[in-house]
């Protein structure tokens, strides 16, 4: 295969990641869908099966607090309300990875649990002085001070709501004597509620997700049941709670068949919601992120032609080009080849392309230029770059490590990673300066890896517009070498990169780590390769009908005493 | 006299929502005065009231290294009329005699053999108050000599410690999480991992309010009669969490485990729990010392936090936010609500533009005021731009130490009680974690001040860790084994030229 020139390098001492993805040795190739029981009969709903179809281990999602995002969108999607005060007090890592990784929720700092009680508080001053808000907890009145119906059934569907599993007897007996407590002591129905919700919204039922064993303590699968799966499936693509359809199918026990769950995901896909699986998911993934940072650090005097609101427009393109492939299906296997761009006026003249729209964004297929795949939006060489220079080094470690799924180890004893030297601008070029670092074997081991795509992309400047020579005329010489090809454009090279299997099988990795938030481990490997072989670099959406469906993303275990 | 009115409207607001607001708050004296509350301290139930002298800790960071102009002609030690304080550090000179520079310690030893440590920015910033390799604890720490401080010495304070900022503008993380480059502090936890970083507040208002939190004097509230149920829901909390944790295995069950701690802790603010101690008397601050706080976050606009929206704009003021930071830390101390507070000047690897700050002369090439990218990476490693950014870290810290110099305490000053550090994580331009930039100030009879200490340099280099060491050992008599980690399992020695 076409790495195995990396592999030589991996060796030498670059590449610290785990094995990778398209590696099938061994293992039985296993089609996880099939993990469903047998297939369609007419007999109605399919028991689900009492044992996993792998016997890999399929691991455990630990438990951890919501993200900040997850919190806010619980809130709001549980309340029916936008606008609630932000929830600054929760924090989150912003190391490399997706923040929704369970091992760095697991803290509770000093501050954090005050920060839910005061927040919540606040959250139920809004519900309750907000007539229709406070309409949607609960429409009853009880007929007599005595009459708890109304507060019991308010538990009942507010607190499925906000535990995402049904209040439990003792929990209801609890939570009602405290919603006496208030009555008794003079309080009215809502003072009662109003403390009841703040109890529920503060509560580690919460604030956690909870996942339960049936034996915590032991390390043979079980299936989840029913309202965990729920939740993970709409944390996966919400980033937030479930709604009622999904704890309507929680409740009758439908949501674990294959063709129901192929359903939710295309229903959950479409909803206004959906496209925080984007959000969440895909643009943390590619590292769309790094832009907004970077659009506040532009050299406006190197980068005369920058402005915020180019910023935004290269934004735009990026979350447009990337709903193409999470929303209409462009397959993966195309990322990087194809010829779409999302234009606004101010991008066309960026880009050079004749503007013929009269307002708005522009959808733009096959404009011939030197432009083609998400290598070449703006939007990505912006967030690649420094702030008054591009950083070819950078780039090539954003297409390994995100788009690639190969983790870089850097050797001890080199210098940061991210480029100290001065501007291209200067003699000797950044290829000269690359060339002599690739020609000490301590440094050969990653630049190999990471120059060549860095040098084809010079072609664009640090805002992503096109360029033939350095600023102070010095040409630019992009030819190169990748992976035993020789190429000197981007669209030379976009397809080389588009058929290792490091690239094609990315987002299986990704998408399995985001889905179960964690970083691969245990048998996770294995079921990367098993989804890879099915999936084949085609659709976002079908890769994401096979991780909802694999045993991993369905059942999960306990954990053996220490 | 308006605006503090309006300020003390705005606190007002606060304090109605705060879960802390409705218990406990002192009968404050209204017009002169703004008075702090009785607060009973969760440390009250693990400690006495300390005797003897007062004595605080405050040591302050700065990313990026030093300009290398820092030691222009600090090359051999003297004392009195023997050494003269470079450019640079000039901020210090009415403070020389209260001053000891030390140079040629290393903090590498912590981490590796040689002083070229990688990626240098994150690392060399955690281990800067732990002398502990993060890398190598799984990225997490030792604890940092102020918490260490904090639990042995267990100061009966209100506050443990504070940690705090000015970082505003997070630059790249070096692939590593926040707390490489946010914290330098780190406390014991009792959660899944041994230790817990403290992440520095940038925001005054944020630090005002944790200072002066319930400052409202009590007074019926007619907007808000109604009993509030906090301890109603504490206790819901507190059963939930039993009752969760007995389902769960034993590393989940931690977490909740840390959850209802917390939960108890609010508990003994909030007077739930009766501690058995004696409120801390109140402090009075006359209003004109109050620190003026912006009404809003707004205007200063460098409180977001990394997650949210940074400016970097014109509207923001660094000079400003610092200047606000160093009057909450002087009312702290003189409330005496906390003895430890760990300083970061800006974040590790901030790439912040200090335009606000003038160039100086210092005859290199004009430099770049990007702290990490123009300044600290500029190719003339003797730029201006670098060594004025560096020379502003020292300003404010002898303006801090100049403040506390002023104030009256005991036999002596607050800054006699308060025992000081400046440094980095680094060197300078060459990102060594050798030859730190490093002054001590204040603190003190333990001390031999007004020196300036040259040691032994790379690589036979004493190591940081024999700095804090002494410092525990000698200037907080605790008896600590020792401190941090040598890759060699080198034992702690004391820095005996430093004593006086």
């Amino acid at each position: 295969m076409r790495w195995s020139t990396v592999g030589a390098l991996f060796l030498s001492g670059c590449y610290s990641g785990i094995a990778a993805t398209g590696d099938t040795e061994g293992d039985e190739v296993h089609d996880p869908s099939q993990a469903m029981g047998s297939e369609g009969t007419d007999e109605g709903p399919q028991r689900p099966e009492e044992e996993p179809s792998t016997e890999d281990d399929v691991g455990r999602i630990a438990l951890h607090r919501l993200t900040r995002a997850q919190y806010e969108h619980t809130l709001a999607d549980l309340l029916h309300l936008e606008d609630l005060p932000a929830a600054t007090f929760i924090r989150g890592g912003t190391g490399v990875g997706f923040p929704n990784e369970a091992k760095l929720l697991r803290d509770i700092p000093e501050d954090l649990a005050r920060g839910y009680i005061e927040h919540a508080r606040e959250v139920v001053g809004v519900v309750f002085a907000n007539p229709d808000a406070r309409a949607r907890v609960s429409s009853c009145t009880p007929e007599t001070d005595d009459d708890t119906a109304c507060a019991e059934a308010f538990v009942a569907s507010f607190g499925l709501r906000a535990w995402r599993r049904p209040v439990e007897p003792q929990e209801t007996e609890r939570l009602i004597a405290h919603y006496r407590e208030v009555r008794d002591a003079g309080g009215s129905h809502d003072d009662a509620l109003a403390v009841l919700t703040r109890m529920f919204l503060g509560s580690p039922h919460f604030v956690f997700h909870v996942e339960l064993d049936e034996a915590p303590d032991e390390t043979a699968p079980h299936r989840l049941d029913a309202y965990a799966l729920a939740s993970r499936l709409s944390y996966t693509i919400w980033n937030s709670m479930p709604d009622d359809d999904l704890f309507a199918q929680a409740k009758d026990g439908t949501l674990f068949e294959r063709e129901r769950l192929h359903a939710e995901v295309d229903r959950m896909l479409a909803d206004p919601k959906g496209t925080r699986f984007r959000e969440a998911f895909v643009e943390t993934w590619v590292r769309v992120p790094l832009l907004d940072a970077q659009a506040l650090l532009i050299d406006t005097e190197v980068y005369p032609a920058w402005s915020a609101e180019l910023g935004d427009d290269m934004r735009a393109e990026l979350v447009a080009y990337l709903d193409d492939f999470v929303h209409d299906d462009l397959p993966w296997s195309t990322f990087l080849t194809a010829d779409v761009n999302f234009v606004t006026e101010r991008l066309a003249e960026h880009y050079g392309m004749p503007w013929t729209g009269d307002a708005g964004t522009v959808r733009v297929e096959g404009y011939e230029d030197q432009r083609v795949g998400y290598l070449g939006l703006a939007g990505f060489l912006t967030y690649s770059s420094r702030s008054a220079r591009t950083a070819p080094t950078f780039r090539g470690k954003l297409i390994l490590e995100a788009l690639s799924c190969t983790a870089l180890m850097i050797p001890p004893n080199v210098p940061e990673l991210e480029m100290d030297d001065e501007s291209g601008t200067e003699f000797p070029s950044i290829r000269e300066q690359l060339e002599a670092h690739r020609a000490a074997p301590e440094c050969a081991a990653c630049h190999n890896l990471l120059d060549p795509p860095g040098l084809v992309l010079e072609n664009f400047d640090a805002i992503g517009a096109w360029r033939e020579t350095y600023e102070d005329g010095y040409p630019i010489d992009p030819r190169t070498t990748f992976q035993e090809t020789d190429v000197a454009s981007l669209i030379e090279l976009a397809p080389e990169i588009a058929k290792t299997k490091q690239f094609l099988n990315c987002p299986v990795e990704k998408m399995l780590t985001f889905a179960l938030r964690r970083t691969p481990e245990g048998d996770d490997r294995a079921f990367i390769r098993e989804i890879s072989e099915t999936w084949n670099g085609g659709s976002l959406r079908d890769l994401l009908k096979a991780v909802v469906l694999h045993d991993a993303f369905q059942w999960r275990r306990g954990e053996a005493p220490e | 006299m308006k605006r503090i009115t309006k300020t003390l409207a705005h606190r007002r607001l606060r304090a109605r929502r705060a879960l802390l607001s409705r218990r406990d708050v002192l009968r404050a004296a209204t017009g002169a005065c703004l008075a702090l509350p009785f607060l009973p301290s969760l440390h009250s139930a693990r400690a006495a009231a300390s005797s003897g002298p007062i004595k605080r800790f405050l040591p302050i960071y700065f990313p990026n290294g030093a300009s290398e102009h820092w030691w222009t002609g600090l090359e051999t030690s003297g004392s009195g009329d023997g050494w003269t304080l470079s450019n640079v550090l000039a901020p210090l000179q009415a403070l020389k005699s209260k001053t000891i520079h030390i140079r040629n310690l290393g903090n590498y030893r912590a981490m590796q053999d040689n002083r070229q440590v990688e990626p240098s920015h994150a690392r060399c910033s955690a281990a800067y108050l732990t002398c502990v390799d993060a890398d190598a604890r799984d990225q997490r720490n030792g604890i940092s000599i102020d918490q260490l401080l904090v639990e042995r010495a267990a100061f009966a304070t209100p506050i443990d410690s504070l940690q705090l900022g000015l970082g505003t503008f997070p630059g790249f993380f070096d692939g590593r999480p926040w707390h490489y480059n946010q914290a330098v502090s780190w406390k014991a936890s009792t959660g899944t991992h041994e230790t817990e970083p403290l992440r520095r507040v940038v925001s005054p208002r944020e630090v005002f309010e944790a200072l002066v939190p319930w400052a409202t004097p009590r007074e019926p509230d007619p907007e808000d009669p109604a009993p509030n149920y906090d301890e109603s829901i504490l206790d819901e909390f507190l059963a939930e969490s039993a009752a969760l944790k007995a389902k769960l295995s034993r590393s989940d069950a931690q977490v909740v485990d840390q959850f209802e701690t917390r939960i108890r802790e609010l508990e003994i603010l909030t007077g739930t729990v009766d501690t058995g101690m004696d409120p801390i008397p109140r402090c009075e601050v006359p209003q004109e010392e109050m620190p003026d706080i912006p009404d809003s976050d707004q205007e200063l606009q460098g409180v977001a936090s990394h997650n949210g929206a940074d400016v970097n704009g014109t509207e923001y003021d660094r000079g400003r936010h610092a200047e606000l930071m160093n009057q909450l830390i002087v009312l702290a101390f003189q409330c005496d609500l906390t003895r430890v507070v760990s300083y970061m000047l800006d974040d590790a690897r901030s790439p912040f533009r200090y335009d606000h700050v003038t160039v100086e002369d210092f005859g290199g090439t004009p430099g770049d005021l990007n702290f990490h990218d123009g300044a600290q990476h500029n190719g003339d490693r003797l730029n201006n731009a670098y060594g004025s950014i560096t020379q502003w870290m020292v300003q404010q810290t002898a303006s801090l130490a100049g403040m506390l110099e002023a104030i009256p305490e005991g036999d002596g000053t607050m800054l006699d009680n308060t025992l000081m550090l400046l440094g980095s994580g680094m060197h300078s331009d060459d990102h060594d974690a050798a030859e730190l930039p490093m002054v001590l100030i204040g603190g003190g009879p333990t001390f031999a001040h007004d020196q300036n200490v040259v040691l032994a340099p790379y690589p036979e280099d004493r190591q940081l860790r024999d700095l804090y060491f002494t410092i525990l050992q000698r200037h907080f008599e605790l008896d600590v084994e020792g401190f941090g980690e040598d890759r060699d399992g080198a034992p702690n020695a004391l820095l005996e030229e430093i004593l006086a």
